[in-house]
């Protein structure tokens, strides 16, 4: 008995040490990830949409019909008063990992920016969907009728990646005038 | 003080963690896939493993037999959880590039091994030198497989090109070339050690 109080009153002080210094370090880096995460948010949605001066973040996104795709943020890009495009923050099921990315859509509902924000895809074949010769062929495009290998080249070796993509372009399209 | 050297120097190559005791394998096949991954995996780990040797040693005439392991668990995730937090606040690229692989540093074979089989026995001066040897020792195995699997893979070291006509093979960048660039690290290894023994 003596002893279980003994070892459990040398844990107790050996843990509560680590949460206490622990506490200390998540306070630290908190703040700082909080930020960066913000910066980054701003940097990208001001790169998609160069001439916008304000984003206004929509409350309720609209919900994608593809359980595979996710609708997570929305935001709206005025010049002034004058609605000029819009952001979309999507995620959707890839090969491995679930992959982030950000669509742009200009006034008249034509893609104008995908950028991949995040993936974890197969090295050196699914990884190759980050790259601009696979993205660019998207930019223009006004309707959901994008399919991979019909009117969409996918990245070889990664058809799987790439219809993520396609999936993800094709949601937001379809759901450009919520 | 020769001591301490020696402690060192065994970490890096008679008891290297990778390729002689063949340890912590997981992280090193997983993360070696470019040199800049496996630098930042190197100094994370370096970090935690030196730490964890300083307090486990530190704290051992204090830990009983009995829970040791909970305290050594306790003093590693710590050291982890602290990594884990500065790299994400500090280096969000390479912490989105290394991903799940830092906080795995918590149940990695080779810092648990150290602390269970020479810091508790050992001086918190000698427990260092070991943490540090056997870190160096790491940190190199992963920066040549990184190597070797960047420049047969993706054509580059460090991100920058070697040759403007190079065709890479990309099965090195692919599970699979982890573990024949590791088999062929140990061959070498192996090699010159018989060599100079001779």
């Amino acid at each position: 008995m003596k002893q279980i109080l003994r070892y459990g009153l040398i844990l107790f002080l050996v843990c509560s040490i680590s949460a206490g210094v622990l506490a200390f370090t998540y306070e630290n880096t908190q703040r700082v990830i909080e930020s960066n995460r913000k910066k980054e948010k701003e940097r990208i949605l001001k790169e998609i949409i160069p001439e916008a001066t304000d984003f206004k973040k929509v409350e309720n996104p609209p919900k994608s019909d593809s359980n595979l795709v996710k609708i997570t943020e929305v935001y709206i890009a005025y010049k002034g008063n004058e609605k000029t495009g819009t952001v979309w923050e999507v995620t959707s099921k890839g090969y491995s990992s679930d992959i982030l990315m950000i669509i742009g859509t200009n006034k008249e509902g034509k893609i104008s920016h995908i950028t991949i924000l995040s993936q974890q895809e197969t090295p050196g074949l699914g990884t190759e969907i980050v790259k601009d010769s696979f993205l660019n062929q998207f930019i223009g495009r006004d309707t959901p009728n994008l399919e991979v290998k019909k009117n969409v080249t996918p990245v070889s070796g990664a058809t799987i990646s790439s219809s993520a993509i396609v999936r993800a372009v094709n949601e937001v399209l379809k759901h450009k005038n919520f | 003080m020769k001591k301490l050297w020696i402690y060192i120097r065994n970490g890096i190559f008679k008891e290297n963690p990778v390729l002689i005791l063949m340890i912590g394998l997981c992280s090193v096949l997983a993360v070696s896939v470019s040199v800049q991954n496996a630098i930042g995996m190197g100094l994370a780990f370096t970090f935690v493993m030196v730490f964890s040797n300083l307090f486990v040693s530190l704290l051992r005439k204090f830990t009983p037999h009995d829970i040791r392991i909970p305290i050594f668990i306790v003093v590693i995730g710590t050291f982890t959880t602290i990594v884990d937090l500065v790299i994400s606040a500090y280096f969000p690229e390479l912490y989105k590039a290394l991903g799940i692989f830092i906080p795995l540093i918590v149940v990695n074979c080779i810092i648990i091994g150290r602390a269970e089989a020479f810091a508790y026995k050992h001086s918190v001066m000698e427990s260092i030198a070991d943490g540090i040897g056997i870190s160096i020792g790491y940190i190199w195995a992963i920066v040549a497989l990184g190597a070797i699997r960047e420049f047969l893979g993706s054509g580059t070291l460090l991100n920058t090109n070697i040759f403007q006509n190079f065709q890479p093979a990309k099965v090195f960048v692919m599970p699979p070339g982890a573990f024949w660039g590791i088999g062929l690290l140990i061959g070498i290894l192996k090699w010159v050690d018989s060599k100079i023994r001779r």
